[in-house]
């Protein structure tokens, strides 16, 4: 029964372990287009636990330090600066109010492309969910580690 | 005037700091430990640089930290908030070697004032009245031999001290040595020094004290007083401004604000300061004090004098004159404020970190809140646990405790025990009512009080013993 037991819990470490190396090797770049204002830009976000590496256009690559505080509020810490970025999801786009300034932006993912979306174009807000095994992490992972899968989600979804 | 200010303290006064520094259009920089990245004064700040881990000896009081940090991001001044660093003149020595401007006095006189024995030294040199006490840090010894000569109970207090942090009150010989002991333990923790020196202690006195403001060029002023006689473990919980007694005998605030400049100015004294005294049942006031910072209770006098206090602080450090005369200043109404904490004020004032999981604040008229929480905040262990300062201001004693009952019921925060039932009691206490407070009125009080929800769950037709089950 103990053996059991004690082989059930290292073929779960086991996992978790496996799944925590994937999760590393599947932290690759995600590359996103913002507009904002007329204005088009590309982005490159890469997390890079506790920070999120990314590149703006053809600038160089900085890392932003980004938690959340309150539900819809992200903490945003980037060359020494710090930024409370209030975001909500409007049937226009996505709101993101800064200082009192508000931003509307709209977010394209390039890989979420189909036949359907193509037919009709991809303007507007895109979900992007998480690709499997993420949705196991959530029950497998210890809950110090959902709030980064939680945090992650953040990032896909635009 | 700075274009850019550093603000090395951390919760609600970093948070008042930085909101005259927004309304004076300076920039400010926040530091933060490993517990404070989410910290309400990291997200309002403009700019903020990390520290080092959550004790704050080693973050909040490395004073290279705290320098490195205002030299990287360029700050012209540091603005030391209460505690950690504030009265610590080799911080304010270094801020001044590294040209950075100290938004407080000079080290000279924290160095004269900031030592409490030093301070008494001070104080007795400018006349002022000071408790029975050792001018120096004691041994067991020495500590014995004053217990004998003065009879017990004595007053064990850190010479580097504030806060209620290393003091303990002793009323016989045979807890002498422990309880020097332990507050040299606590002194060296809180303020990197374990020197402990005696006072005789005077029971049931009243805490009173002066809030005086100079510049440089030889000007000061006091404030008016703030009543501080509630304090539960020697530390204050709920403040007045005016005092009731010195609303009763008017001419004891210029008695006693005429000894806090004279003592401020034996020690070359600038910006802002507090002086505190102890007043006897006869109403004879002895110099305990000078706080050489800004003190966790100036709101109340900010309400009454309808002053900024930060404002000028900062104006001062930049070189400003003061802007009035002892005669211009006057007190209008009267002002409560309470510390609400994360503790538990029916369980010996347990502190209790935890998630705040509802958070309703309340507003209206008269209402101010000094504070640092938002709904999902987690309450550090590390640090005090204080939540927030509410202060209220109306025409009145009457009406302000009215109001600050009004702005309690209204105050509401889920998933930790705080003090704000505790608050409702006393305010309806015919005591305090009468105004009749003394440094011994919250033990008293507690002893007799009963939490609220308890007291509402036991009816006289239970058995006793229902009462504790329930």
């Amino acid at each position: 029964m103990s053996r059991n037991a004690n082989g059930k819990r290292a073929e779960i470490r086991d996992g978790v372990e496996r799944m925590e190396r994937d999760r590393a090797r599947r932290d690759a770049a995600m590359k996103l287009t913002l507009h904002n204002a007329n204005a088009e830009q590309a982005i490159e976000i890469a997390p890079d636990p506790p920070s999120y590496r990314f590149r703006l256009g053809d600038a160089p690559e900085r890392s932003a330090d980004v938690l959340m505080p309150e539900p819809g509020v992200y903490s945003v810490l980037l060359d020494g600066r710090v930024y409370d970025a209030r975001v909500e999801e409007t049937p226009s786009g996505l709101v993101v109010v800064i200082d009192g300034y508000r931003f509307e932006i709209d977010v394209h993912d390039p890989r979420r492309w189909n036949r359907r979306d193509a037919s009709r174009g991809v303007d507007g807000v895109q979900t992007v969910v998480a690709p499997m095994p993420a949705r196991w992490c959530v029950f497998w992972w210890p809950p110090a580690t959902q709030w980064w899968l939680a945090r992650d989600c953040w990032w896909w979804r635009r | 005037m700075f274009r850019k200010v550093l603000i090395a303290n951390r919760g609600e006064i970093a948070v008042r700091v930085i909101r005259t520094l927004r309304e004076m259009g300076i920039a400010s920089v926040a530091v933060f430990s490993d517990a404070d990245r989410l910290s309400r004064h990291v997200r309002m700040a403009d700019e903020a640089e990390h520290i080092g881990p959550a004790p704050s000896a080693e973050s909040y009081l490395v004073t290279e930290k705290v320098l490195d940090a205002a030299r990287k991001h360029g700050a012209e001044a540091i603005h030391p908030g209460y505690g950690f660093l504030s009265e610590n003149a080799e911080f304010a020595a270094a801020c001044e070697d590294a040209g950075i401007a100290f938004i407080g006095p000079s080290s000279e006189s924290i160095r004269r004032m900031g030592s409490k024995t030093a301070a008494r030294l001070t104080a007795v040199a400018a006349g002022a009245p000071v408790v029975p006490g050792t001018s120096h840090g004691v041994n067991l010894d020495e500590a014995r031999a004053f217990g004998k000569e003065n009879g017990y109970p004595i007053l064990l207090k850190a010479v580097a001290g504030g806060g209620g942090k290393g003091m303990r009150r002793v009323d016989r010989e045979a807890d002498l040595e422990s309880a020097l002991r332990d507050a040299a333990s606590e002194a060296g923790r809180a303020f990197r020094n374990p020197d402990i020196y005696v006072e005789r202690l005077i029971e049931n006195g009243r805490h009173i004290e002066i809030q005086v403001l100079g510049d440089r060029y030889g000007n000061m002023v006091y404030l008016g007083e703030r009543e501080c006689s509630l304090q539960r473990r020697h530390q204050k919980v709920m403040e007045e401004c005016p005092s009731p007694l010195i609303a009763q005998y008017p001419e004891m605030r210029q008695a006693m604000g005429e000894a806090a400049i004279r003592a401020a100015r034996a020690a070359d004294y600038y910006n802002a300061g507090t002086v505190e005294f102890l007043v006897d049942r006869d109403r004879r006031f002895y110099f305990l004090e000078m706080n050489t910072r800004l003190q966790v209770e100036h709101p109340v006098t900010e309400l009454a004098t309808g002053l900024d206090l930060v404002r000028l602080q900062i104006e001062i450090a930049n070189g400003a004159r003061l802007p009035f005369t002892q005669e211009q200043v006057a007190l209008r109404g009267w002002a409560i404020e309470c510390r609400v904490y994360a503790e538990d004020p029916y369980n010996n004032f347990l502190p209790y970190p935890g998630k705040l999981t509802r958070l309703t604040r309340p507003l209206g008229p008269g209402i101010r809140i000094d504070g640092c929480v938002y709904d999902g905040w987690v309450v550090p262990m590390e640090y005090d646990p204080l939540l927030a300062k509410l202060a209220v201001w109306a025409a009145n004693r009457e009406e302000a405790t009215a109001r600050m009952i009004r702005a309690l019921r209204e105050y509401d925060i889920g998933g930790i025990h705080t003090n704000i039932g505790f608050f409702r009691q006393i305010l309806e206490d015919a005591e305090f009512r009468r105004g009749n407070l003394h440094t011994g009125f919250i033990d008293r009080f507690s002893s007799a009080a009963i939490r609220p929800s308890r007291r509402r769950i036991c009816r006289p037709s239970q058995p006793w013993w229902r009462h504790y089950i329930l």
